[in-house]
């Protein structure tokens, strides 16, 4: 059964982990009683066990799909609208009810930890995301729920 | 619906509940197992529960997809105050910070306050409602009364002071579309005095009433390290001797000027869930009450428009049920993606195990003792 019992050696310096955490983390950016950690392509369960280590509980996680930057500029909007124009109205409407979900997938997850708020944004192109649920029960429903919503495969540790 | 047919002992049989049955917190269907038991009647008393599952999406808004398909600034406010009618403050509270940290928005301490008293406000009405239909679930319908008229009196007094029983839309980015006078606020005061001197006198009856300690004692009992694992947050959180509250671990606002006591029991069951609704309450009328005393005078929202600017923000509010967290991201023209975390999403998590080996009679005890709010959980 999963335990909250500090492991050995992590009571002497709680707050290790978490620094070894920030020195991988490609930005790091602080607001007021927030820490802003990005990540790309890294393991999320790895990220958990490192800020479970040092004492913080997780509040969240949320997922979202970003559309690229050539996707989402104003100059791309105009074009596809011109095209758009082109090619008729409707047709254009029919085509983009047809659209499937695309761009790169980030989850978010948001730890508590001493008053401060650390939100992780790992960046995942693959749509492969480890689960934390074996760390963080309470995470289960919510991968559940992102599974269906992003269409993203969270993967256990066991795999 | 009963799919096996009645006799003097139980066979194996399902119960499916729902999606909307007045034992149910709101739509959900709720399918139970239930244990062969040679002593249940022929009409089903005293039979067990083997196993329950919830089935959601009875209540689904798609508030993330909206967000994330691009709503303007002015239409997303009015989506999350709309999402809940018991929590919608304390929604709108967490959202309006998130777009505020966003913004680098600064909202006036008058502002600040007046936000402070719709949430404690907002809160006092859900408690007192959830220990009205507890007393109604007992069959204590002169208790139910007095609370039910207690709980009217509360949203009677929101009413006149805020303008609306439910969901005022008062709350806007950078503090509150309109002022609220002194008159008002004494009235509320006085409204607030009233409640809490027949609430007093209920609050010592029921914990000293034997009938209802031995009906609750002991039902559905969740221990402290269940209650962390499982992530559970809010009053059921604290009658498991958890002492977490977001207004005294992460306060803002007004919050950071008006001290808050944490209530907490240490048995975990229905009963000391029911208490801590009730002390908790009681705490909230100390807040109005000090906090309409401490009012400082000046305007309600940040001077000129507030500039949203590209990015993310988070906002924590300690809502009626427990903590709700929203992350926001947008820019100049909109929100472009939104998460709203309430405390019900856990609670519903830990509801199929706290239903297991329960009697069929102890259901509607059990969800009301939790208290889950299904519109904040499906969104």
């Amino acid at each position: 059964m999963y335990t909250f019992e500090p492991q050995p050696g992590e009571e002497e310096r709680p707050q290790e982990p978490l620094r070894k955490l920030a020195s991988y983390a490609f930005m790091r950016e602080e607001h007021e009683r927030e820490v802003r950690l990005h990540f790309r392509s890294i393991p999320a369960n790895g990220i958990a066990a490192a800020l479970r280590a040092a004492g913080a509980t997780l509040i969240t996680l949320t997922g979202e799909r970003v559309k690229q930057p050539s996707e989402a500029s104003p100059a791309a909007e105009a074009e596809r609208s011109a095209e758009a124009a082109e090619r008729g109205a409707r047709k254009w409407r029919k085509s983009k009810a047809r659209a499937v979900p695309s761009g790169e997938i980030i989850i978010h997850y948001f730890y508590s930890l001493s008053g401060i708020i650390y939100t992780v944004s790992i960046t995942e192109p693959s749509g492969l995301v480890a689960s934390i649920a074996n760390i963080y029960p309470v995470a289960a429903n919510s991968e559940r729920e992102l599974q269906q919503r992003l269409g993203l495969v969270f993967t256990s540790a066991a795999q | 619906m009963v799919s096996s047919s009645t006799s003097t002992s139980i066979a194996p049989s399902t119960v499916t509940i729902g999606p909307y049955h007045p034992a149910l917190p709101g739509p959900m269907r709720l399918r139970l197992d239930l244990k062969s038991l040679a002593s249940a009647s022929p009409l089903g008393w005293g039979a067990q529960i083997a196993s329950a599952e919830i089935e959601l999406g009875y209540n689904y808004l798609g508030l993330e997809e909206r967000a994330a398909a691009g709503v303007d600034w002015a239409h997303a406010l009015s989506l999350v105050e709309g999402l809940c009618s018991c929590c919608s403050q304390a929604n709108t509270l967490a959202y309006v910070q998130a777009v505020e940290s966003m913004a680098l928005a600064i909202v006036p301490p008058r502002a600040a306050y007046i936000r402070m008293l719709l949430a404690e406000t907002e809160r006092i009405i859900s408690h007192l409602l959830n220990a009205a239909e507890t007393m109604q679930a007992l069959h204590l319908y002169e208790r139910e009364a007095v609370l039910r008229d207690l709980c009217e009196r509360a949203v009677q007094a929101l009413d006149e002071w805020a303008g609306a029983r439910v969901q005022p839309g008062i709350i806007t980015y950078g503090g509150l579309s309109r002022n609220i006078d002194e008159a008002a606020c004494r009235g509320l005061t006085l409204a607030i005095r009233h409640v809490e001197r027949v609430l007093r006198t209920q609050i010592s009856s029921i914990i000293n009433n034997r009938e209802i300690a031995a009906r609750l004692a002991g039902l559905g009992a969740i221990s402290a390290q269940e209650a962390t694992v499982a992530g559970l947050r809010g009053p059921v959180a604290r009658a498991s001797s958890i002492a977490t509250d977001i207004r005294v671990a992460f306060p803002t606002g007004a919050y950071e000027e008006e001290g808050v006591t944490i209530v907490v029991q240490r048995n975990g069951d229905a009963f000391a869930r029911l208490v801590v609704r009730l002390l908790e309450a009681l705490e909230s009328m100390r807040i109005i009450e000090q906090g309409i005393d401490d009012l400082p005078a000046g305007p309600v929202r940040a001077r000129g428009v507030i500039e949203m600017k590209s990015g993310s923000g988070i906002g924590r509010v300690e809502g009626p049920k427990g903590e709700i967290f929203c992350w926001i991201r947008g820019e100049a023209a909109g929100l472009q993606a939104l998460h709203l975390s309430t405390a019900s999403f856990p609670t519903l998590g830990i509801l199929p195990g706290l239903l297991r080996n329960r009697q069929l009679e102890d259901l509607r005890l059990l969800l009301l003792s939790v208290d889950p709010c299904m519109a904040c959980v499906e969104r």
